[in-house]
């Protein structure tokens, strides 16, 4: 059984947001809910400012936090290292959105961002999911248990690693290398489209693998590693420092305050 | 119109059986009338508003998000519950520790208690996205690591322990050994219950500024504060000239030096946590410069704490039941933005989501308001109801 | 179309896939709104080979379509450009395919009435009567002998069987004006600038994968240049080779691409010529030119000196021409410290990117609409290109190449024989164009889409009668755009879009496109790597609505015109048949991936032969010879071939200019004698404010086909953190003095008016210059489209052009700003 874990080149990220629109598309995202979301910071100013961006996943923890709050269960960990929910189980109580210290939990029923409503506009015609747009998954292809697809109002969601993908893989596979034409449709949507080949996703308990060696070699890094979560997706970081050390940057004298 | 409900009540023959516990033949006095209408109107406006927003919009109603997950409907919970955990408190200091003197509010906080924490369960109702998958998923998870199903347990139990005890001091029984052992048990699960409480805040490491591990003293501590402030609001006005002299002093020294000496103790707490997180550089503390600046912390500090320490500091004060009703709204009011001051320096710096984000924006909308009618209009409800049938102020007919 | 069980587990289900895969026109019956039923059955994938809209680059898609609906597209994996890879826009294309606001068939005009918030009154009307309506108009048109008053203006072409369905249009119809097109909005002062030096009037191809340093002005390579999606992929590998591919970018703003680059020098706004003529001064005066392709002193001393003019004579030249006149009438004076004041940048860090791009070869200068959307873009332009001489970048291995031709198969109707007499009447009489491109205001440009408008109302040369659009809507994109609200009232105005823009509120018929998913096209690529290639869509679901594909629409107006034109569009019957005729090419000249007719070509989606055939090393030109580059070129075959100048060299004085010397003296003020150099020209900045509005493409930027997605508006402009909106990039310090605080409503105003959108501080600006992404502030259009809160930048930009190249001066703009 592989333990799969995602390796993101940042020397490599060219900041394009491709990843963000994959998924979106592949999961049947609305628009700001993003699963996988690219996010820019800033320091310094004209004309030595510094513009730095990272694309943040669900970190799939080895010791995942919102798996720990979870009160029913609904948050899992799968024995190939995915952490999913089980949207028949979510009872919407959204702890698991205050615990995750990564930020990659979302919660539809909120006021849409972008108006009009894209919900009203592509309604679920069973009027039991939280929306209906006519480009989702193909219907057997969406899975509750594993969180796959349109989710069902009032529950919480989250990046799956595609689950719906990986775990179709051929036993044994320890890189999903999406220029294989025979792995490509089991890599995870940001993995397959990311154009600099920025991402990479294998079997972190394979020490052959290339995440394994990229991890070694290119000094692989976690978020947070100090809260102990321990993270399946690394970073290298190489000479694009971009590895924020804050949550949200401080707001500093910008007018802002 | 109430009264000629009463009125029917009182002579029709159907609510016989329920005679003995009931006293359905008393009038109901003033309080109950106006508690009884007020919380019908303000519970039925105020459920009816949340309720069609609710079925319309869905929880798109609130304005909470993705990052700020937990808002004022929580912080409305949180002051309900945490009261009910302090009321079940001061109800066992006579049953568990034998001080006598409180016997005369005993059966009252047991009954506040009992209905702050079936009020707090309704918005809870209201507020989480499946609650009735919860009743069974999450008795059978049994999710030990959550610091959120002990909670479930402990308030279910807490809930349970309650009623039975209510249940015993309604029929008299103050002094048998199956009353000692409900309250005994009742007091422990009312210290788990909000100390629990505490943790599903206190234990989260990735939000600085709740990671504590005095947060369940901290969520004890205000709950037996704004227990205080609730006795206080719903007895201010209690002694008459013609009530006992022991009672009287229980109203107009003993409970209004409690209420002051827990003030002080909630204010003491609250002065060092936030120095400490005004001092600390650490990542996400930012939060509370943020806060501090806000109007809603200067509210929670001067009306909830500074203003209702002033207004019970002397003797002559304490004395004066205008000044202990005050003290006991402004402790009310200051403690509900207490509730709702932690919730957003927990999430108003949110994690990872750029530059940009800047703070979390979050002010709660109009449905989230209106949980404040329909909270406390169901609570007013049953208490003017329990105020008019259940003898609320029954004391046991013998020391034992 | 090409079908695959994608998936070893949906195997199972093989007879309902046989079914459902058959299932023609079942999105349609399902209804666009709703969702896929939630069958237990699973259903087989069928993959499309497609070309992606969303920009010129041309990736090949695979179109997953499952029950008739699409749900997702990724990138090609044998396809050389996409490389099974995508930008962000590609993923877009079921949302545009499903686009609620799709206009949904052919509608006319009730209402006489024209203006921005007059309701058109439109009423459905058959493809018979709409395509009637138009050639009874055109036909009468043709009858009064006025055929030059029809129109066509197109953005975004394709290829044969859209954009170039055009010219033969026009020759029979007798119109000049069937070839309008945008691309002196785009970037036609690049091409000008490579023509004036190299004689090739095209972008270049590049040969990034090899090259070890890349100085870029003003290309936005990681947002918008093209193929961004391949440039992409090249970071990627250039970034992390041994050695990694060093790179500069000079900008007047943040962009990723600066800020993922080495160095990042943010220079003042239509400066960029000036460094690159101080940069080729530290070139010459350090002796770091590339000797072999551009020549040297005779002795080998270097001579080159700041301010020392020197003897002609002395300098033996390869392939550049006129190396030594241009240092001794310009260059010499071009100090670093010269630059320093024009441009803002420090002189150290103009010497120290001079060495770095002087020492590390291969090297490349890349430019494109940046630094040229200037009056002096040609100019500015040329100092960039003259760069790629210095360092022996033309043709080299890591160098600029220019992109070959698909030896498509001829169509078999030759149009000359389907000429009438006023056909040829019109061909004798030489009607000038409706934007006077290539007359004596404005003798040197391809394109003036810009002055259309202008040019209609004042009658000069003539006024309009009818007015077709493809994939163009100039009312809300070009410069001082309003003006074209005046122009089209009485104007019949034909438009294609699929979708509501701008230009069909003033429509009186729209004839809709299909969408990119549900068309026939061919898609020759835009300048990639040198040798040919050309995708092909196919529809990946048959159409959703009553629309008919553009170039279907052209060919049946052709088949109602009267005459021998009618007969030849009936030949032609329907782009599918042109393609099927453009394949044939491919029969003799087979791809590398198998494709050698229609049918292969539909089910790679693309054709392409490798490799390029010409290389230069060390100063020799070679030809490939089938297994390398071996057969040394002449002069003759080069000049011919490559370098297309006058002389058959790299002219550092431009003879092509040079025949146009008054124009450009009067135009420009510069010299007739001087005119050939690249050189320091000012630009005229205009407006009457003291802030440079710079209006960029964002990454999310489908050019104008993604203003309706509400996730493309959601991620519009990351960089500020414009989502769902767009920000005006300010300055902090430029803010606070005109008290603008952040996420304050700010007016930007220039002389044509304003506009509003809300302020972003942003402290790693320019503080002259302030950044408003281009693209939103739509007033027609779409639901998500119109929501915007950010006003229209074309409607303050003043409608001013280069006049070489006539590509708009859009980043000369001078606004004010001040608080809403």
């Amino acid at each position: 059984m592989p333990r799969w874990g995602m390796v993101i080149d940042l020397e490599k990220c060219t900041g394009c947001q491709a990843c963000t629109t994959a998924c979106q598309m592949e999961n049947g995202r609305l628009p700001n809910e993003n699963w996988q979301d690219v996010l820019f910071y800033n320091e310094g100013e004209f004309p030595s400012g510094k513009l730095t961006w990272l694309p943040r996943p669900c970190m799939h923890c080895e010791n995942p936090s919102c798996m720990a709050v979870c009160p029913t269960g609904a948050t899992y960990k799968t024995e190939d290292g995915a952490v999913l929910i089980d949207w028949d189980r979510c009872i919407g109580c959204k702890y698991c959105m205050i615990a995750c210290p990564y930020g990659v939990r979302f919660y539809a029923e909120e006021k849409q961002k972008t108006q009009p409503d894209i919900r009203e506009v592509f309604p679920d015609p069973d009027g039991d999911r939280v929306w209906g747009p006519p480009w989702q998954l193909p219907a057997d292809r969406q899975n509750n248990k594993i969180g796959v697809g349109i989710q069902p109002k009032n529950v919480v969601s989250k990046c799956t690693f595609c689950y719906h993908r990986i775990s179709q893989a051929p036993p044994g596979t320890r890189d999903l290398d999406p220029n294989d034409p025979n792995l490509r449709d089991y890599t995870p949507a940001c993995v397959v489209t990311c154009a600099p080949t920025a991402r990479y996703f294998g079997d972190l308990d394979d020490p052959e693998s290339e995440v394994r060696r990229l991890i070694a070699e290119k000094r692989g890094t976690r978020l947070l590693d100090h809260l102990g979560n321990r993270p399946q997706v690394y970073y290298l970081a190489g000479e694009q420092p971009a590895i924020p050390e804050t949550r949200s940057v401080r707001m500093r004298d910008e007018g802002e305050a | 119109m109430a009264s000629s409900i009463a009125a029917v009540l009182r002579t029709g023959s159907w609510a016989d059986p329920l005679r003995p516990y009931l006293d359905l033949d008393r009038r109901p006095d003033a309080l109950s009338i106006a508690l009884m209408v007020l919380g019908a109107l303000g519970g039925a406006v105020g459920l009816a508003f949340v309720g069609y927003n609710l079925f319309v919009h869905g929880h798109a109603a609130f304005n909470t998000s993705s990052d700020m997950a937990w808002g004022a409907p929580i912080a409305f919970y949180l002051f309900f519950l945490l009261s009910s955990s302090g009321l079940s408190i001061l109800a066992s200091i006579d049953s568990v520790f034998g001080v006598h003197a409180f016997y005369p509010i005993a059966k009252r906080c047991v009954f506040l208690s009992m209905i702050t924490l079936i009020a707090g369960f309704s918005i809870l109702a209201l507020e989480i996205g499946h609650p009735f998958r919860m009743l069974w998923a999450l008795p059978f998870s049994l999710q030990i690591h959550s610091p959120m199903w002990w909670m479930g347990v402990f308030y279910t139990l807490d809930l349970m322990l309650l009623i039975v005890k209510f249940w015993l001091l309604h029929t008299g029984q103050w002094h048998t050994r199956l009353t000692h052992i409900v309250s005994v048990l009742s007091f422990v699960v009312c210290i788990l219950a909000p100390g629990t409480l505490g943790l599903v805040f206190g234990m989260m490491f990735m939000r600085p500024a709740w990671y504590s591990p005095v947060m369940p003293m901290y969520f004890i501590l205000t709950g037996f504060m704004s227990a205080m402030a609730f006795i206080t609001f719903f007895t201010a006005f209690e002694p008459k000239a013609t009530t006992p002299a022991n009672v009287r002093w229980l109203h107009e020294a003993t409970l209004p030096r409690l209420f002051f000496l827990s003030l002080l103790a909630v204010a003491g707490m609250r002065f060092g946590q936030l120095l400490t997180s005004l001092w600390t550089n650490y990542e996400g503390m930012e939060a509370n410069w943020y806060v501090l600046r806000s109007d809603m912390l200067q509210a929670e500090l001067l009306v909830g704490l500074v203003f209702p320490i002033l207004l019970l500091s002397t003797n002559g004060l304490r004395r004066n039941a205008f000044v202990r009703f005050a003290a006991a709204v402004l402790a009310m009011v200051g403690i509900f933005l207490a509730r709702l001051n932690l919730l957003i320096v927990g999430q108003i710096v949110p994690l990872f989501k750029g530059y940009w984000a800047g703070y979390v924006d979050y002010w709660p909308s109009l449905t989230e308001w209106m949980l404040v009618p329909a909270g406390f209009g169901i609570f007013c409800f049953i208490y003017g109801a329990g105020h008019w049938l259940l003898r609320l102020d029954a004391q046991p007919t013998q020391a034992r | 179309m090409l079908e695959t069980d994608r998936r070893a587990f949906l195997k199972v289900g093989s007879a309902a896939g046989a079914l459902s895969a058959t299932g023609i026109g079942s999105a349609m019956l399902a209804g666009q709104t709703a969702g896929p039923a939630r069958a237990a059955a699973p259903s087989p994938t069928k993959i499309t080979k497609s070309v992606c809209h969303q920009c010129p680059a041309r990736c090949g898609i695979d179109v997953y379509v499952t029950d008739g609906r699409v749900h997702a597209i990724y990138g090609t994996l044998d396809h050389p450009i996409s490389n099974g890879k995508l930008c962000p826009k590609g993923h877009f294309g079921p949302y545009i395919l499903y686009d609620p606001d799709r206009i949904k068939g052919p509608l006319r005009r009730t209402n006489p009435d024209k203006g921005r918030d007059v309701d058109p009154g439109f009423v459905p009307i058959s493809w018979d009567e709409a395509l009637d309506l138009v050639a009874a108009r055109l036909n009468a048109l043709r009858a009064r002998g006025e055929a030059h008053r029809f129109a066509l203006l197109a953005g975004r072409g394709w290829g044969v069987s859209d954009d170039g369905l055009r010219d033969t249009f026009g020759k029979l119809f007798g119109t000049p004006n069937a070839t309008l097109g945008h691309s002196s909005m785009c970037s036609d002062g690049s091409k000008k600038a490579k023509q004036a030096l190299d004689g090739n009037y095209a972008y270049n191809a590049y040969d990034y994968r090899n090259t070890n340093y890349i100085l870029n002005f003003g290309a936005a390579f990681l947002e918008a240049y093209r193929p961004f999606n391949y440039n992409m992929q090249t970071w990627g590998y250039i970034r992390t080779k041994a050695p990694k591919t060093r790179v500069t970018v000079v900008d007047i703003r943040v962009t990723t691409t600066g800020a993922a680059a080495d160095h990042l020098l943010l220079v003042k706004p239509g400066t960029d010529g000036a460094l690159a003529l101080a940069i080729a001064h530290v070139l010459l005066t350090e002796g770091l030119w590339d000797r072999r392709f551009v020549g040297d002193f005779m002795d080998g001393r270097n001579r080159f000196v700041a301010g020392e003019t020197v003897e002609p004579a002395l300098f033996i030249e390869r392939w550049t021409k006129d190396l030594v006149a241009w240092w001794n009438a310009e260059l010499k004076d071009r100090t670093p410290e010269w630059a320093a004041e024009v441009t803002t940048v420090p002189a150290h860090r103009i010497v120290a990117t001079a060495r770095e791009f002087g020492t590390t070869r291969p090297a490349m200068a890349i430019f494109e609409r940046g630094p040229t959307t200037h009056t002096n873009g040609v100019y500015n332009g040329m100092a960039i290109h003259a760069l790629n001489a210095l360092v022996g970048a033309m043709y080299a291995k890591g160098g600029l190449l220019n992109q070959m031709s698909v030896p498509y198969g001829k169509l078999p109707w030759n149009a000359d024989e389907y000429m009438d007499d006023a056909a040829k009447a019109a061909a004798e009489r030489k009607m000038p164009r409706i934007d006077r491109a290539k007359t004596a205001a404005w003798p040197m440009v391809s394109n003036m889409v810009q002055e259309i408008a202008t040019n209609h109302l004042a009658g000069e040369p003539y006024k309009l009668d009818t007015m077709m659009f493809y994939l163009s809507n100039p009312m809300f994109s070009a410069p001082d755009c309003t003006t074209w609200e005046r122009a089209l009232k009485d104007v019949f105005v034909i438009e294609t879009s699929p979708f509501p823009s701008e230009t069909s509120r003033f429509a009186d018929l729209i004839l809709p496109d299909n969408t990119y998913l549900e068309r026939w096209q061919d898609t020759p690529t835009y300048p990639f790597q040198g040798w040919p290639m050309a995708g092909i869509r196919s529809p990946a679901v048959p159409p959703l609505y009553d629309c008919k594909t553009f170039g279907d629409t052209l060919i049946e107006i052709g088949k109602r015109i009267d005459g021998p034109m009618g007969a030849y569009y009936r030949q032609v019957d329907s782009v599918e048949n042109v393609l099927r005729h453009l394949a044939k090419g491919f029969e003799q000249n087979p791809g590398d991936n198998g494709v050698d007719g229609f049918e292969s070509w539909v089910e790679k989606g693309v054709w392409y032969r490798k490799p390029y055939l010409y290389r230069q090393v060390d100063g020799d030109f070679y030809e490939w010879d089938g297994v390398d580059y071996r057969r040394l070129m002449s002069e003759e075959d080069v000049k011919a071939k490559l370098l297309k100048t006058e002389s058959g060299r790299f002219e550092l004085r431009s003879s092509y200019l040079e025949h146009y010397a008054d124009y450009i003296e009067e135009k420009l003020g510069v010299p007739a004698d001087r005119v050939g150099f690249p050189q320091w020209v000012p630009p005229a900045y205009h407006g009457d404010g003291d802030l440079f509005l710079v209006t960029p493409k964002t990454p999310i930027h489908g050019e104008g086909r993604t203003a309706n997605l509400p996730h493309a508006l959601s991620l519009y402009q990351p960089v500020a953190g414009g989502r769902n909106d767009t920000f005006l990039e300010i300055h902090p310090a430029t803010a606070r003095a005109r008290g603008i605080r952040n996420n304050d409503p700010v007016r930007i105003i220039s002389p044509l008016g304003s506009i509003t959108t809300r302020a972003r501080l942003y402290p790693a600006a320019r503080p002259d210059v302030v950044v408003l992404p281009y693209g939103l502030g739509h007033w027609a259009h779409g639901r998500w489209a119109v929501s915007s809160k950010t006003g229209n930048s074309s409607e303050i930009i003043p409608n001013v052009s280069d006049p070489i190249s006539g590509l708009t001066a859009n980043y000369s703009v001078l606004v004010r700003v001040e608080r809403a």
